[in-house]
């Protein structure tokens, strides 16, 4: 199922590169800081894939000691990718870090996990303000392709719903990428399946698609609402005595 | 195609080329940029002292990470007209490491093999001058590969390089190591422009920006 979300973060740190071709300086060095090592092999993964099908992976190597791909731009201009996976250390990176790579001074972008400094102080972060895996840009990217995927309106309503959520949870990561990997998911996928209801805290409903907008949203509410409500009985409480409860508020209120 | 100042501009930001130092190249950029202070001329005395002698010499250029020691280096190397380095091989960044599975311990400890307990009385004329930082050096001398290190760590020990006491980087004779710490200056005197300095020592830089 992550595989979406790693193609999502593929794809659009593809496409930033891309955007920003004209601009970028020889020796520049970029960082995608992602959560764990999984994420990180993940991404280098789906990067290597989408850059062989758009023809535009190219080689480097650095000395007799590490090969890895490039992200072509153009015949002068390739970005470097250098993953923290198969027990990189960080000071490998500090070392590409402060390397000229080649005699064109490629520039570089870092992909790790570590939650050390070393490696993003000197580089220009993804997940900065104004960069494209940034809280506020990620927001607005999944608002725009809401919009832009051919969604049915159930499925399109649900994520609109579920983006609304994240940005009302009080208690989430906001600028952790993975706190978006449903979504992501679903939108690299392009419809809404069985098994995303859970992740998005809803009941499944197969009946969903057969609703006026308006009232999707309201059955969508009532969804949470009810999840919200099991699932914390489940976590936190009593689940014999809350059954009870249930039973005696439905025979007292039959119409409930 | 930016405008000149746009790229000018863009040579200040963490991301680019120029934020991170190597001894390869100093452009007119980094020169431009460039301003005297005390820690230099103290490596600059120290440099000479050892440059009279043929003798093996590590240099510990110590200090914090961002404090200038990888410019101060690459400064001296490329872009002074004394060529005080010439001589020396340069370790600019001891966080580095040489392979991807190494850490910067492994490599610290097969790049100072000259200067580890068995080599570093061979008198061979070898000099190195290593930019570290402290955290960085309390690290590799504690380190298993570190044990091999004793004299060095007695060094360190004897000369109190991780004590917050300001004390003067000289020149000792007849040792093999010798440091200059960025931690023995207060931080004005790094912003002081030495050839205005007062007889008093105070910070004319900062004097004439209040």
């Amino acid at each position: 199922m992550l595989n979406e979300f790693y193609k999502y973060i593929a794809n659009n740190t593809i496409s930033f590169f891309q955007s920003r071709s004209p601009v970028i300086r020889p020796g520049e060095r970029y960082c995608l800081r992602l959560d764990t090592e999984e994420m990180v092999k993940g991404v280098d993964l789906a990067l290597r894939e989408k850059t062989t099908i758009d023809g535009i992976q190219g080689q480097f190597q650095y000395g007799s000691v590490y090969s890895t791909f490039t992200i072509k731009m153009s015949a002068d201009l390739e970005i470097v990718v250098a993953s923290k996976i198969n027990g990189m250390t960080d000071d490998f990176l500090a070392t590409l870090r402060n390397a000229e790579l080649t005699a064109k001074r490629f520039p570089i972008l870092m992909i790790t996990h570590s939650p050390i400094d070393t490696i993003t102080s000197g580089t220009g972060d993804l997940a900065a303000n104004g960069m494209p895996f940034h809280a506020a840009s990620i927001i607005a990217k999944i608002k725009d392709d809401i919009r832009a995927t051919e969604l049915s309106p159930a499925d399109r309503i649900l994520l609109e719903k579920e983006l609304e959520r994240k940005q009302g949870d009080r208690f989430s990561d906001k600028s952790s990428l993975f706190e978006y990997s449903n979504l992501l998911t679903v939108l690299g996928r392009g419809y809404v399946e069985k098994s995303d209801f859970a992740a998005f805290d809803l009941l499944y409903d197969d009946s969903l698609s057969s609703f006026s907008e308006e009232k999707i949203r309201g059955r969508l509410e009532k969804n949470h609402a009810i999840f919200e409500h099991i699932d914390r009985i489940f976590r936190h409480g009593n689940i014999a005595d809350a059954l009870e409860k249930e039973k005696a508020k439905r025979s007292s209120d039959p119409c409930n | 195609m930016p405008c000149r100042f746009i790229s000018q501009l863009s040579k200040l930001r963490k991301l680019s080329a120029e934020s991170v130092e190597n001894t390869a190249s100093f452009n007119a950029f980094k020169k431009y940029l460039h301003v005297l202070r005390p820690v230099e001329v103290d490596l600059k005395n120290l440099l000479n002292k050892v440059n009279t002698t043929n003798n093996k010499t590590l240099i510990l250029l110590c200090g914090s990470a961002g404090d200038g020691k990888s410019h101060l280096i690459s400064y001296l190397r490329n872009a002074d007209n004394e060529h005080l380095l010439d001589s020396f091989e340069l370790y600019n960044d001891a966080t580095e490491s040489s392979a991807p599975q190494l850490t910067s311990i492994d490599t610290l400890a097969e790049k100072l093999v000259p200067f580890n307990d068995e080599n570093y009385t061979t008198d061979d004329g070898f000099k190195m001058i290593l930019a570290i930082n402290l955290g960085t050096l309390n690290n590799f001398i504690e380190s298993e590969k570190g044990q091999a290190f004793s004299a060095l760590k007695k060094y360190v020990e004897a000369n109190e390089l991780f004590s917050t006491y300001v004390r003067p980087n000289k020149y000792q004779v007849n040792s093999v190591f010798q440091h200059v710490s960025f931690s023995d200056y207060q931080y004005y005197e790094k912003l002081n422009l030495i050839e205005k300095k007062s007889d008093s020592g105070d910070a004319q830089y900062v004097k004439r920006i209040l």
